[in-house]
């Protein structure tokens, strides 16, 4: 009995963890997985649309420089990058495509006026998917260790 | 349009998708939440505009 309710909740915590990366990956997700379809579909609508207008302000998530000794390293970029790889795919597909050059896709022009507001653009909709998970992980990841233990949530 | 008119509308929709994904977390029916988000957006702008004015007067000292 005891070693099946430890099965149950090792299986619940495998099942929201593969939740909380694709929620990650794709904003929102999480919770039409949880039959929160509006909420999922706004989430994701509000966060993509967000980043899709920095990608048309001609934006892209840039591989900073991480070693400090070297010239062009900014604290301020480095942490522009980790919080706009927040949006999961969408992040990761801008940074491999600004990687190839012009001929990638969603790639930038970092020579571009515009291009430190559509950095803004990425940024926040990078910011807002963490949050969103964040949230996502408060509202289940309690529901799911009241389920396995018996208890209503 | 000029870049000042993109970067005021920049910061009226940024602001808005803050406080509108905040309000949602938050909330569950849509009057809530869009009251949540008026006044979150009113304040956010508002503190915006007033950090604004004030390193614009500060530059000018």
């Amino acid at each position: 009995m005891a070693a099946r309710q430890g099965q149950r909740r090792e299986t619940h915590k495998a099942v929201m963890w593969g939740q909380v990366i694709l929620s990650w990956l794709i904003p929102g997700s999480g919770f039409v997985l949880r039959k929160h379809y509006a909420r999922g579909v706004v989430l994701f609508l509000l966060i993509n649309v967000t980043f899709m207008i920095g990608v048309l302000l001609h934006g892209a998530v840039v591989w900073p420089i991480w070693n400090r000794h070297i010239e062009g390293f900014n604290i301020v970029n480095n942490l522009t990058f980790i919080i706009q790889l927040g949006n999961g795919l969408l992040s990761l597909l801008s940074l491999v495509g600004h990687s190839l050059g012009p001929n990638g896709v969603l790639t930038g022009k970092e020579w571009h006026a515009y291009f430190d507001l559509a950095s803004f653009y990425l940024l926040v909709s990078g910011g807002m998917n963490y949050f969103v998970v964040c949230h996502f992980c408060d509202r289940f990841s309690g529901r799911a260790k009241d389920k396995s233990s018996g208890k209503s949530a | 349009m000029s870049l000042g008119i993109v970067n005021i509308l920049s910061l009226l929709y940024l602001s808005m998708v803050v406080a509108l994904v905040l309000s949602i977390s938050e909330h569950e029916e849509i009057r809530p939440i869009l009251r949540a988000t008026l006044r979150r957006w009113g304040l956010g702008v508002g503190l915006l505009i007033g950090f604004g004015i004030l390193v614009y007067l500060l530059g000018n000292l």
